[in-house]
């Protein structure tokens, strides 16, 4: 039997570190002040709203789920924060409250519909996409009702810019995020059960898992996840906007691929998804850099994606 | 010897197929018993009872001479059963010693309840030298091992338990010869401990005779045939079989 010195899991994620690494090199010397600490500060900033979404899409990507209900999850949130809150302090805490709670709750129904309807988790969670796009345009009045004028709570978007220690609050945020889930995943028995679920759901049932609930659960953490992406995302911006949204299905997938999770399920950390998350955004950040335009930079980050899944395919079939 | 586990008249339908149509069995500590018979003969039922992951429609399960009715799969493992299922139910993309210790993890003191990886490793390994299994380490997935290797981590996980009653469904099925000596050695070595009854189904006539104690041949539901292993031959199964099918046949 070869042995190796690092795991293959050990490897993808010292890949995506790598990765990200390279990228911020190669746009130095593509941009001056590329490589800067205020420039990987701020990118670094957005990659933390797509690491946050990619926590929950890496726990359902674990059990071989995955959840296409994160782009109107997260701006009905952004959304439900502006209302609730109506840009008032005082009730920012209830308002991130209850986005938070809708986000889990839009997660836990599409966990429910999976594991107890049968129904495919890429149907329901599209299903539930529609669903609350519908419900967050129609109760709006597609964004035009008094209330949608709010602003997200000024200590909320304090919060957002704030800077500790030279680093954006959100940043530390993600930093903590990053090491619950991590240790979560690697040294608890919910992490264990995850991967269990994720490789063999049998197995794990007849060892006595309940791999219902957990699954419910892990969809609904995608919710939550998505939920506090949105409700920062309307921090940093200030308002809700419509759309907002609609890049964080693809990056969060992207993050989650590149970080060396596979697709299938049961295998792969959140520590190499995070990483994803900032190549990710270094690679676009490149790309702006060399003024690609849009539609080139769509093609590239696909052409990434499918690449990865090859190449990832190969070394499992192996 | 003492009775582990004892069922009687266990019926069981799904539909109106009749899987087990009154099975009466006992199994003593130190016991092992071999159950025989064709597919669909209702072998798996019977074990899926005894496992609880089915509840009988009628008949009623003792384990040490007292009435058991197992809700779950738990509740039966709650009771010392444990089962090797004919998959081995393990999961490929762990590794040995997460396997082992499936929803069963040992955890560190203290409110956060991490796991404690260090202490799992080492009584994994002490668990494997226990029953003389060899593997390299037990980090290694279960995947990358033989098909004889993966089966023994699997008894070897249903040991470490402190099992009384040990259910082995089809243990030996698709093995090499050299394998099939790695399971039977290490069955043999639990039997001999005394304080473990173990039930098998198994294919292999000749096998099963040489392994067990006791043979019961299940055929349409129903025991048929029952004698100690060194009462009876593989002919004289065989023979049962095959009048059973020419009766069918003309039947």
């Amino acid at each position: 039997m070869p042995t190796r010195f690092l795991t293959l899991d050990a490897m993808r994620v010292l890949a995506a570190y790598g990765a990200a690494v390279l990228l911020f090199v190669i746009g130095g010397f593509v941009h001056p002040g590329f490589a800067s600490f205020a420039s990987v500060t701020s990118i670094l900033l957005v990659a933390s709203f797509v690491g946050l979404v990619a926590a929950g899409q890496c726990f359902v990507v674990l059990v071989g789920g995955i959840d296409l209900s994160v782009p109107w999850i997260l701006n009905a949130a952004a959304i439900l924060l502006a209302t609730a809150s109506l840009g008032e302090d005082s009730r920012a805490l209830y308002a991130i409250a209850i986005t938070l709670g809708g986000g889990a709750l839009a997660g836990l129904t599409n966990g429910v519909f999976i594991v107890w309807f049968g129904v495919p988790a890429v149907v329901m969670t599209l299903a539930m996409n529609g669903i609350v796009e519908g419900l967050a345009l129609g109760l709006s009045g597609g964004l035009t009702c008094t209330a949608c004028a709010s602003y997200a709570p000024p200590i909320v978007a304090a919060a957002v810019h704030g800077v500790w220690l030279g680093v954006p609050a959100a940043l530390w945020l993600w930093l903590v995020v990053i090491v619950v889930v991590t240790f979560a995943l690697g040294f608890t028995r919910f992490g264990r059960t995850t991967y269990a679920i994720g490789n063999n759901a049998r197995a794990a049932f007849l060892a006595g898992v309940n791999v219902n609930l957990t699954t419910v659960c892990l969809y609904g953490l995608s919710g939550l996840f998505s939920a506090l992406a949105g409700i920062l995302l309307a921090g940093f911006g200030g308002q809700a906007s419509l759309g907002m949204g609609d890049p964080y299905l693809f990056q969060s997938i992207a993050a989650v691929v590149i970080g060396g999770v596979s697709i299938l399920g049961g295998r792969g950390q959140y520590l190499g998804a995070a990483a994803g998350a900032v190549s990710l955004t270094a690679l676009v950040s490149v790309l702006l850099a060399l003024n690609m335009p849009e539609y080139g930079r769509s093609i590239v980050y696909g052409v990434v994606i499918l690449a990865l899944l090859l190449l990832y395919g190969r070394e499992e079939a192996e | 010897m003492t009775e582990a586990i004892r069922a009687e008249g266990l019926v069981k339908t799904f539909g109106n197929v009749v899987a087990l149509n009154g099975v009466s069995l006992s199994v003593a500590r130190g016991e092992m018993l071999g159950i025989l018979g064709d597919n669909g003969a209702g072998k798996s039922t019977l074990i899926k009872i005894l496992t609880g992951y089915h509840r009988p429609d009628a008949g009623q399960v003792y384990v040490d001479g007292k009435p058991v009715n197992f809700a779950s799969v738990d509740d039966a493992r709650a009771h010392g059963i444990e089962c090797v299922y004919q998959d081995l139910a393990l999961v490929n993309g762990l590794s040995i010693y997460h396997n082992m210790f499936l929803k069963r993890e040992l955890l560190w003191g203290g409110p956060l309840k991490l796991l404690n990886h260090r202490e799992m490793r080492r009584r994994a390994a002490a668990a494997l030298a226990e029953i003389g299994i060899a593997v390299a380490s037990v980090d290694l997935e279960v995947g990358a091992l033989s098909g004889g290797q993966r089966q023994a981590i699997a008894v070897a996980r249903a040991v470490s338990t402190n099992a009384r009653i040990l259910l082995l469904d089809e243990p030996l099925a698709a093995m090499g010869a050299r394998e099939a000596r790695l399971i039977i050695d290490l069955v043999e070595r639990l039997k001999s401990r005394g304080d473990i009854a173990i039930a098998m189904i198994a294919h292999n006539y000749a096998q099963t005779l040489e392994i067990c104690d006791r043979v019961i041949l299940v055929q349409h539901g129903e025991i048929t045939f029952e004698s100690p292993a060194g009462a009876t031959s593989a002919e004289e199964l065989l023979e049962i079989v095959r009048r059973e099918y020419r009766a069918a046949r003309a039947g």
